[in-house]
């Protein structure tokens, strides 16, 4: 491989779009009109322009310090908002909030629950989770180590003397009494009873607050791939003028070629993205969420779907004016299926299937899921995966055509 | 440097290149001269390993075009027949980028675009776009591009096509400078007078078969240095048009072709007087008259029965 033949033709095509000022008009300029206005006519989607994270209700019919203590390793965790009350409410009721999650978990703490976890008495806990969500996932974890803790803490309680002499059982023991706490174990203080549900909507709940969340990413990846794409008329110009030809009869191997022509369109994604990205989120307030790599995986990805893409336009196109109208419309019907113009979430069930199958479904999804549920890496997996095959079915089809095309 | 054994290159069931043989020596201007569609710019591609071919062999400077392309490679230099250049670049970048595709860089690249603008009169407008650029100065960079890495083999594929009189003697003079420096060169033309006054030895091409090969005066020999005079004379006259002739300084052999008399003569210039005069005698138009010098049009047309279109 040959760093500078392929440094070389990334330039020139870097060279040539930054010269060109309605390339640039197209590239950068558009994409920021488009996503003013269209968030401007969508407007708020709800909320307060924070992204709204799953919520853990808590019903306690007495909550007290014990309940406090009890919930601590659950504050202000990042995946879930944890909201107690002190109304109460019925077991289908709950159940039914985590079904059609409007919540991801819900709690019901008893009367009893602080004096069973000062070790006076004993109480069930109900806890309805949904075994499709991390964040519940999370929740039934982190219950089960704090009521680990509870209990012992309850037996350890029950097992120290008691300076004021007190009642037998409770305080007896001088020093460490094995069969006490073997009892206080086998029959902790506090228990939890779990309800797994399973999950009546298959998506998740529309996650974001504010449109530009949404049109803000899908101009972006919009106009990244109309962009990419438009380099595919570069390549058939190249046939046409014979600097193709010119290129494989000279000093730099047929590889590094197809390699320059493929990274050409990829840093000219990534870097169109990259502005894009940018100047979204200082101009709307646009948070991507806490994943960096997330973001970093997808954009890439889908430069390099689009770069392959481009590539085997431009090498199927008879003409300029034939790749230019190929790319149009290949970008019109990928952005209106997989969900750049409307969010996926409010099409049919069988058109979100089709859309998230999608390079452009796949990449907006995971903007979604950055942004709007504080997702990263593991959950957005599948749809990184399903991007990476588009990139590398893309790519290996660019490059054969491309060979063809270049010993001819 | 150049050896060509029986090429032959198929589009489909067309054979573009039927059997071709050359050779070419070192630094020898060859020219392949042929019309439109003859196959020159097929053989230019196989070649330069950019079309594979399909019988026959090829090789330059010992590398076969099949089996060592890159070898190829690195020897030659390939001015296309079209403009084969970035048009929104300008002179410079081109020259700069075509040096990097060869792997140039630094110093050396810089040195090097410079004085080749300077070869190619561009070093005023080194700085301007190629799409501003009038034909002749389009063709002198395309040539330029095509010998930024200093190639020992040159392919320069019809590269006077399209420009004013002027403009191409100066890329011809050029072109013969490069030639003298000793660089090995195909030059494909369909221009008789290029070839003639510019390459060391032709070969002419007609769909896709070498009908000729050798230097200037070897294939004016093929033909022999007789003028011949052409003359329309109806049907009935022409035994009595023979007889006359016969008697004419220098007259070879009056012969009938295609409906018109031939007269094979030392001097064409001879028998003109005398020929007059025997129109005038018979009442007959001069207008349909015609001397034809051994020339390499005269030797393509009696190679291949066509006269070389433009
Ligand atoms: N890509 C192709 N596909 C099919 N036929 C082709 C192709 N390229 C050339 N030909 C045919 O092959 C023959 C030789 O073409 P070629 O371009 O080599 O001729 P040429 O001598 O260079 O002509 P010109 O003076 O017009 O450049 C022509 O009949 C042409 O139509
Ligand atoms: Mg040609």
């Amino acid at each position: 491989m040959n760093g500078s033949v392929i440094l070389a033709m990334v330039a020139l095509r870097l060279r040539r779009i930054f010269r060109d000022r309605s390339a640039l008009i197209w590239f950068f300029v558009m994409p920021m009109v488009f996503s003013f206005l269209m968030g401007q006519l969508l407007g708020d989607w709800g909320g307060s322009g924070q992204p709204s994270r799953p919520r853990f209700l808590v019903y306690a019919d007495e909550p007290g310090p014990e309940l406090e203590r009890f919930l601590a390793p659950l504050r202000d965790h990042e995946r879930f908002v944890v909201e107690v009350r002190d109304t109460t409410v019925s077991a289908a009721a709950l159940a039914e909030a985590v079904e059609d999650s409007r919540i991801t978990a819900g709690l019901l703490v008893p009367s009893g629950f602080e004096a069973a976890a000062a070790g006076d008495d004993t109480a069930s806990l109900r806890l309805y989770f949904d075994s499709d969500r991390l964040s519940s996932q999370t929740i039934r974890t982190l219950l089960e180590e704090a009521l680990l803790r509870a209990n012992t803490a309850a037996a350890a309680r029950s097992l120290v003397a008691d300076p004021a002499g007190g009642e037998p059982g409770r305080g007896a023991a001088q020093g460490f009494d094995q069969v006490v706490f073997d009892r206080l174990w086998e029959e902790p203080r506090v228990r939890l009873a779990v309800e797994t549900l399973g999950r009546k909507q298959e998506e998740p709940e529309f996650a974001l607050t504010n449109s530009y969340q949404h049109v803000g990413p899908s101009y972006t990846l919009f106009f990244v791939m109309m962009g990419v794409l438009a380099l595919a008329q570069d390549l058939v110009a190249e046939r046409r003028q014979r600097t193709l030809a010119r290129l494989v009869t000279s000093r730099a191997g047929p590889a590094d070629l197809v390699l320059g022509f493929l990274a050409g369109g990829f840093v000219m994604g990534l870097v169109q993205s990259v502005i894009l990205l940018v100047l979204n989120s200082l101009l709307f307030r646009i948070d991507y969420g806490d994943s960096p790599l997330t973001l970093g995986l997808a954009m890439m990805l889908f430069a390099g779907v689009c770069a392959g893409a481009s590539v085997l336009l431009g090498t199927v196109a008879r003409t300029e004016a034939q790749a230019s109208g190929l790319g149009v419309a290949t970008t019109l019907v990928l952005a209106a299926m997989g969900g750049l113009w409307w969010p996926l979430e409010i099409v049919p069930p069988f058109m979100q299937t089709l859309g998230k199958l999608l390079p452009t479904g796949q990449a907006i999804t995971v903007f979604h899921d950055l942004i709007g549920r504080g997702w990263g890496l593991a959950e957005n997996l599948p749809l990184l995966v399903g991007l990476a095959v588009w990139c590398v079915v893309l790519t290996v089809m660019a490059t054969w055509r491309l060979r063809r095309v270049m010993a001819s | 440097m150049i050896i060509v054994e029986n090429l032959v290159k198929r589009y489909g069931s067309h054979r573009a290149v039927d059997g071709i043989t050359f050779e070419v020596a070192k630094g020898e201007l060859f020219g392949l001269l042929g019309p439109n569609g003859a196959g020159k710019t097929t053989t230019i591609g196989v070649l330069s390993t950019l079309l594979p071919a399909d019988g026959g062999r090829a090789s330059i400077g010992g590398h076969d075009v099949a089996g060592d392309p890159g070898g190829v490679r690195r020897l030659i230099g390939v001015v296309p027949q079209e403009i084969a250049l970035y048009q929104d670049l300008n002179a410079r970048d081109n020259l700069l980028f075509w040096g990097r595709i060869h792997g140039l860089g630094g110093k050396a690249l810089g040195t090097r675009v410079e004085r080749l603008l300077e070869l190619v009169a561009l070093g005023e407008h080194a700085r301007q776009k190629v799409e501003t650029f009038s034909g002749g100065m389009k063709r002198r960079l395309n040539l330029a591009a095509g010998l930024i890495h200093n190639p020992e083999v040159l392919f320069l594929d019809e590269p006077t096509v399209g420009i004013d009189a002027q403009a191409r003697t100066k890329l011809l003079a050029l072109i013969g400078d490069l030639a003298a420096d000793g660089l090995t060169i195909i030059y494909t033309t369909h221009y008789l007078e290029e070839a003639e006054q510019l390459c060391h030895r032709i070969g002419v091409i007609d769909q896709g078969r070498m009908v000729a090969v050798g230097d200037k005066e070897d294939l004016i020999s093929q033909i022999g240095d007789e003028d011949r005079v052409r003359v329309q004379v109806p049907s009935e006259r022409h035994r009595a048009l023979t007889s006359a002739a016969e008697t004419w300084p220098g007259v070879d052999s009056v012969s009938e072709r295609r409906g018109k008399l031939e007269i094979r003569v030392a001097d064409g210039g001879a028998v003109l007087p005398p020929l007059q005069a025997w129109l005038a005698a018979e009442g007959l138009d001069l207008a349909q008259l015609e001397v034809i010098r051994p020339n390499l049009e005269t030797l393509y047309l009696n190679l291949t029965g066509r006269g070389l279109r433009e």
